[in-house]
């Protein structure tokens, strides 16, 4: 007989390829994503650039290292706070309270972990195509690179796991070894500092040398799964199988040290778990968690102006106050980093490139935005006022967000790009447009499909209405020429496809469904 | 001062509510009984203008989704839908606005009622799940509406609140509001209805008022297992 958690595992790995195969809208999903990973693969293969024509591969090799290193640092650092926890709820319910050796479960959990991270990292086989234009990437070195993300992944959980079992409830170990990881992480901060201050003419030559270098590979785990990958890439076998020996020597000391540290684990993992499962059952009910710094500084209390449908907008600039972190929220911060950090290594996409990613990003940060967050909740359907009256307002304090955010993107990147003041200010302008353009998006997806109830059909449509109500204005900047043409075409259609769009649902309060199921 | 004529409410197949009629009366708290899964807060988001639907449902004399409607209408949702920036008294103070309402002393005697005076300054998200639930019927009643319609109010309360929100709804009661509540949980709703309506499958299988009540050899208690167990059609 298989022992228990094998068949757990196994009957969940079954059970979830079924609600695959009986879900049509999760078929269809899944279809979809296969066929896209498919053509992205087959058009990469198809179009290989020739040998002379492709990029220094160290270049790749340095910005996975920099990827690795961010991702372990962001998931390890979680062990100085709550921990983190490689089970769900339903573990801890059933398997926590059976009789089980807790080596056993520990290595459940490790298994059950294992898989997750592998899954995590399917969005970088998306991006074979320009790898293998740029880099000449193969499609085994692909797979590895995702393996380095899951490796990275996995160890970071596991190390945030080690680091609050030995830490919480001894503020002196805690702060011992929150000393020791920053001071770590601040010690080779200085080194790359170092190295661009030898060659401050040629920045991207001096961090594509140090994310190379032989202090790069002794990184912990960064720098063991960049050896890995960066070996395999290179056919460098020595340092392949260096790193990867190194990084499997960490896992395996963390596992002792976990068994060792303290036999009873369940308690170190309860709270992560606890929160884990909140947020996922939050997701699934379609309840946004406000994106909010830990500590919320309050400031002034009461939102001292506004009735009607007014006190949605006078309440939205009290939650928008509390949810920044600087000028901006953390999520926005976090996107804006992110476009500027690519627009950084990638210059030669230029301009319009730049913007087309940015434009990328911006779905998401307008999928979170105040009046999404707004149509879950009761009130603004039950608030006696206008149904446009309550959508004008709700859309209100958004546009100073949106403004704010395309200043704080656009300026450094102008700077960066050396883009003429006037390119500037469009792109200013056109990402406003955008904004609005998605939020058009998301009524109309919510006035066609809101009664639905599949979210995963109603996402798939959400993408489509996007395409489709962008795409005016993508052909017609296309068809412009010039950059500055292209900027002035996207402006021209956005804003009036927008309008169009809040017109038609201007009664979406009145008429559309309140579906959180 | 509620009237819900022959509503029927359909996901895809699936009809969560079939040809439902009922009314409440000013001054009648009515109860909608029923197992998981019955349709109770399906209906109920009909009647609060969340939903849409086949049928008619109208709050003193107007259409439920019209804004004179939603003004005599105050709703306690199953979950506590609440703002995780904003403070206690800041959800009452949003309230109060968006229904254009001066604040004559309301929002202190339900703050003390619920014993969340001290807690005016907590964040919606850092109440526990009881306070959360508290702070909504406080953000449901602020506005005096003259139909409250409650959604499993009784969930994650402690005993001090379930004492308090009964005696509310004798209050409400008197005040002449019509207050219609759901729940599954019969025990809690046993002294305060005037009007039962027992839901099996999306349908009202029996209705029963209190004045019948007292003519029948069978309890409500009994006449809902009996129901709901399939002891009687």
């Amino acid at each position: 007989m298989k022992s228990p958690l094998t068949y757990l595992l196994l009957m969940r790995l079954k059970n979830q390829v079924l609600s695959w195969l009986k879900s049509p809208a999760k078929l269809i999903y899944l279809l979809f994503i296969a066929a896209m990973l498919a053509m992205v693969v087959f058009s990469g293969q198809a179009n290989p650039a020739m040998p002379q024509d492709r990029r220094d591969i160290h270049e790749l090799t340095a910005g996975l290292f920099a990827l690795y290193l961010l991702l372990y640092v962001l998931l390890a650092q979680r062990g100085f706070g709550q921990g983190a926890s490689l089970f769900r709820l339903a573990d801890v319910n059933l398997i926590f309270a059976a009789p089980f050796r807790p080596r056993s479960v520990l290595f459940f959990g490790l298994v059950q972990q294992m898989g997750q991270s592998l899954l995590l990292g399917v969005f970088l086989l998306y991006q074979f195509a320009w790898m293998r234009q740029l880099y000449g990437v193969s499609l085994p070195t692909l797979l590895v690179i995702l393996l380095g993300y899951a490796l990275t992944v996995f160890s970071a959980q596991l190390t945030a796991m080690v680091l609050y079992s030995l830490t919480s409830g001894d503020d002196k170990r805690h702060t011992v070894f929150k000393v020791a990881f920053y001071g770590l992480l601040v010690a080779y901060g200085g080194y790359v500092l170092t190295r661009l201050l030898a060659d401050p003419d040629h920045v991207l030559d001096a961090l594509v040398t140090a994310g190379n270098s032989t202090v790069t590979r002794l990184v912990p785990v960064a720098g063991w799964v960049g050896a890995f990958v960066a070996g395999f890439a290179m056919q460098d076998r020595l340092l392949a199988v260096s790193g990867i020996a190194a990084c499997l020597a960490y896992l395996v000391l963390l596992v002792v040290t976990v068994m060792r540290a303290r036999q009873d684990f369940y308690e170190d993992v309860l709270l992560t778990t606890e929160s884990n499962h909140n947020a996922i059952t939050a997701r699934k009910e379609g309840r946004l968690e406000d994106a909010a710094p830990r500590r919320v500084r309050l400031g002034r209390v009461g939102l001292n102006k506004g009735s009607g449908a007014a006190a949605f907008y006078y309440k939205h600039v009290v939650e928008n106050r509390r949810s920044r972190v600087l000028l901006l929220s953390g999520q926005s911060l976090v996107f804006i980093v992110t476009v500027l950090a690519v627009s950084f290594f990638m210059q030669d996409i230029g301009l319009l490139g730049m913007f087309a990613f940015s434009s990328y990003i911006q779905i998401f940060s307008v999928a979170m935005g105040r009046l999404n967050r707004e149509l879950l909740k009761p009130y603004i359907y039950l608030v006696p006022d206008p149904p446009f009256a309550k959508l004008l307002h709700s859309l209100r304090e958004s546009l100073r967000s949106h403004v704010t955010e395309a200043v704080v993107l656009f300026v450094p990147l102008a700077l960066l790009l050396r883009i003429s003041p006037l390119n500037c200010a469009l792109c200013i302008l056109a990402r406003v447009s955008y904004a609005y353009l998605f939020t058009s998006g998301n009524l109309l997806t919510e006035r066609i499909f809101g009664a639905g109830t599949s979210k995963v059909l109603t996402f798939f449509f959400y993408f489509l209405i996007l395409t489709l109500l962008a795409l005016p204005g993508i052909v017609l900047a296309i068809m412009a020429g010039t950059v500055t043409g292209a900027l002035l075409a996207l402006l021209g259609a956005n804003i009036p496809m927008a309008l169009l769009v809040f017109f038609l649902c201007r009664n979406i309060l009145q008429t559309a469904e309140f579906n959180n199921r | 001062m509620l009237a819900v004529n022959d509503v029927t409410k359909s996901y895809g197949k699936l009809q969560a509510n079939k040809h439902l009629t009922l009314q409440v009366q000013p001054g009648e708290t009515a109860v909608l009984l029923g197992p998981n899964g019955a349709g109770k807060s399906t209906l109920i988001k009909c009647i609060t203008g969340l939903l849409r639907f086949q049928g008619h449902i109208t709050i003193g004399g107007y259409p439920n989704k019209s804004l004179d409607a939603k003004r005599l209408l105050g709703y306690v949702p199953e979950a506590p839908a609440l703002y995780d920036l904003l403070t206690v008294s800041e959800h009452l103070e949003f309230i109060r606005r968006a229904y254009r309402m001066d604040d004559d002393g309301d929002t202190q005697n339900l703050l003390t009622r619920f014993e969340l005076l001290d807690k005016q300054k907590k964040l919606g998200k850092e109440l526990s799940k009881g306070m959360q639930q508290k702070l909504s019927i406080c953000c449901a009643l602020l506005h005096r509406p003259r139909l409250v319609v409650f959604d499993e109010p009784m969930v994650g309360l402690d005993p001090h609140a379930i004492k308090e929100l009964k005696r509310l709804f004798g209050e409400l009661k008197a005040a002449g509001a019509a207050v219609l509540i759901s729940t599954h949980m019969l025990d809690s709703v046993t002294d305060i209805w005037d009007t039962a309506h027992i839901m099996v499958d999306g349908a009202i299988a029996a209705s029963r008022t209190r004045l019948e009540e007292a003519g029948q050899d069978q309890s409500l208690e009994e006449l809902f297992f009996n129901i709901t167990e399939g002891r009687q059609p």
